[in-house]
């Protein structure tokens, strides 16, 4: 079997806010024990809705946001446990593509030197062999080499997404973290950045741990899926299980709420009531029991344990098998 | 019977330091009572300057022309005051933004009220009790408590429902809603999605719905508009347009969207993106993406031309005659 190049344990992230002089302090779970094994050249995404915890896990992961608690190993070795200028060195194997193309490059450096500047930092080659280097990257997402010295204003989105890949590519790195990266970007514009993240992954064997809310370009993109609710990972399978065989409420509710593109569909929707709780507060037992609606005795208690319920399918429900599959579709 | 809203050649362009530059370029269409008409485009393609041309929120520096009627009166010859009396009260629109878009200096009850006591001349009392009937009729629950919150201590979700709840205030004939999920989460769109057919199927509201999203289009609207570079492109019934679109980018936009019920290996991508407004492509303003292009594209822009009993199309794959 080979070996994960990614795993994460009991992954923990939680920030205190002191809101008065006197007052307790507050606790926000935004990470909350999360386990998640991403094996050498699949992609593995984190889906779920807005303060569900995936973004942080993200920037945990690269230690951009100090982890609270738990292991994160790269090829084996502990991430939390290297020291600064070790650390340095790792994440150049792990690079990080942002949403928001528009704020995340420079605008007061030209693409040529936002493309150079990991590559000065990580100290590779001569002034010329980083030019040669870079002039080949920008080739490579599809720009050409005039691009070089503009300014990152005069791209549109999805030129400025093609750079940001560039940036996270021109190390060579193992393990890419893509932060919503296309979700700030129209569909036809999309559709040309999720192929050429297919095609590099390819030419350059690279491991994807892709973190979305869009469940249409998760299951497109994605090998394995795991699904996040208040912190923690809810479910995790390969796409088809995921899609085809939903176990948990939410996931099942989750799948139903996406409006289908077909006028002759009328989907059998799930709707959740009320909102996501807060994580500083989050609910007893099973965080998700006030709006599930196969909430039994035993999940307003006790938080439920992951259960394997196929090969590589886990979920973290009270359900037992196919209690939930005969209402959904 | 009368049109709720017909938009006939309308043309908005701003004038930006002695330079014109339109943005919507002769856009025709109608909305029927009881109607919901979507309106999709990717970002640039006109699809809200067009909301804000028919709700006249453009500001000054905007020269308008061609027609746009409300019912039998023409919009665009109203005097601001007499604007004002539409505004929020036969027509309501409906943001993106709902953070925004609510004032966080008034309280939400406040905000609900206005409308209320502006155009329909309620008492303070009376529109208070008016907001709360409303508050609950959006699905918020304890209505009576929230109605003197302000919006930063709402949700994404609840504020939208507050948005909703405004809009439909004075019960408008017609609802623009620019975006209304965009911004919000799946679960919580289908909450807000469900809410607003409710209204729409209680009231008999007519609804024009600008979004990107094709899912939303299938679920919500019995017609479609499809706009490029502000120009309509392709106007079908819903079914239509998904079975059987005709022009070009339309067949782009719905093969490069993936889908969340089947597995693709690769996505159809449109290459290129949309055009700048000020480097608009002589010809058919598609033509430089289009799989399907011809000479006489490059040269001349296709009319918008009716292809069969429900469906118009501007491409000239479809005027062959005029084509050679």
């Amino acid at each position: 079997m080979t070996k994960p190049l990614l795993e994460i344990k009991s992954l923990t992230k939680h920030f205190t806010s002191k809101q008065g002089f006197f007052s307790k302090e507050k606790v926000v779970r935004a990470v909350d024990g999360v386990n998640l094994t991403v094996y050498p050249g699949e992609t593995v995404s984190i889906v779920g809705e807005s303060g569900c915890g995936k973004s942080t896990t993200g920037r945990c992961i690269l230690r951009l946001i100090e982890p609270t608690d738990g292991e994160i190993l790269f090829e084996g070795n502990d991430i939390r446990k290297l020291n600064e200028e070790d650390l340095r060195r790792t994440r150049r194997d792990m690079q990080l593509v942002f949403q928001d193309p528009f704020a995340s490059l420079n605008p007061r450096k030209t693409i040529g030197q936002i493309l150079e500047d990991p590559l000065i930092i990580h100290e590779i080659g001569t002034a010329q062999e980083r030019r040669r280097q870079v002039e080949e990257m920008i080739e490579i997402v599809g720009l050409s080499k005039q691009h070089l010295d503009r300014f990152p204003h005069e791209f549109s989105g999805g030129q400025r997404q093609r750079i940001g890949i560039a940036r996270a590519l021109i190390l060579r790195p193992k393990l890419i973290i893509a932060d919503e990266p296309v979700s700030a970007l129209d569909v036809s514009i999309q559709a040309q950045i999720l192929n050429l993240m297919q095609d590099l992954q390819k030419e350059f064997h690279l491991t994807y741990l892709f973190i979305s809310h869009d469940l249409s370009v998760v299951r497109h993109i994605s090998d394995r899926v795991a699904v996040m609710y208040l912190g923690k990972v809810v479910e995790v399978a390969d796409k088809r299980s995921l899609y085809e065989k939903p176990t948990h409420p939410y996931t099942q509710a989750l799948l139903s709420a996406v409006p289908v593109p077909n006028p002759h569909v009328t989907t059998q929707r799930i709707i959740l009531e009320g909102d996501l709780p807060s994580p500083a507060n989050p609910p007893s037992g099973c965080t998700f029991h006030p709006r599930c609606r196969h909430c039994m005795e035993i999940c307003r208690t006790t938080a439920p344990p992951v259960r394997e319920l196929a090969p590589d399918h886990f979920v973290s429900c009270h359900l037992e098998d196919g209690d939930t599959n005969g209402s959904h579709t | 019977m009368t049109a709720m809203l017909t938009i006939d050649n309308l043309r908005t362009s701003f004038l930006q330091s002695g330079k014109k530059l339109t943005v919507i370029e002769g856009v025709s269409f109608t909305v029927e009572p009881g109607e919901t008409v979507g309106v999709v485009g990717e970002s640039g393609c006109g699809k809200s300057v067009t909301s804000m041309s028919i709700m006249q929120l453009l500001g000054k520096n905007v020269e308008m022309s061609g027609s746009i009627r409300f019912q039998d009166k023409e919009l665009l010859t109203l005097s601001d005051k007499e604007m004002q009396k539409i505004r929020g009260n036969q027509i309501a629109m409906i943001f993106q933004e709902p953070m925004t878009s609510l004032n966080p200096l008034h309280s939400i009850g406040k905000q609900i009220s206005e409308p209320l006591r502006r155009h329909l001349g309620l008492s303070k009392q009376a529109a208070k009790e008016r907001a709360i009937q409303l508050l609950k009729l959006v699905g918020i629950p304890r209505a009576d408590e929230i109605i003197s919150d302000f919006p930063h201590q709402l949700s994404g979700g609840m504020r939208q429902r507050v948005m909703i709840a405004m809009a439909m205030a004075c019960e408008p004939k017609l609802l623009i809603a620019d975006e209304p999920t965009t911004a919000l989460d799946v679960t919580i769109q289908a909450q807000i999605l469900e809410l607003m057919k409710k209204v729409r199927d209680e009231q008999g509201t007519s609804i024009m719905l600008i979004t990107h999203d094709l899912g939303v289009v299938a679920e919500m609207c019995h017609r479609v508009i499809v706009m490029y570079a502000g120009q309509i492109v392709e106007e079908a019934d819903v079914k239509g347009l998904f079975d059987n679109p005709q022009h070009p980018y339309t067949r782009g936009l719905l093969k490069s969207m993936p889908s969340v019920n089947v597995n693709q290996e690769r996505l159809d991508a449109i290459p290129g993106s949309v055009p700048l407004q000020s480097e608009m492509p002589r010809g058919c303003r598609f033509a430089p993406r289009c799989s399907q292009v011809m000479d006489i594209c490059h040269q001349k822009n296709p009319e918008l031309l009716t292809v069969s009993d429900s469906q118009k199309c501007r491409c000239w794959l479809y005027s062959e005659g005029e084509a050679q």
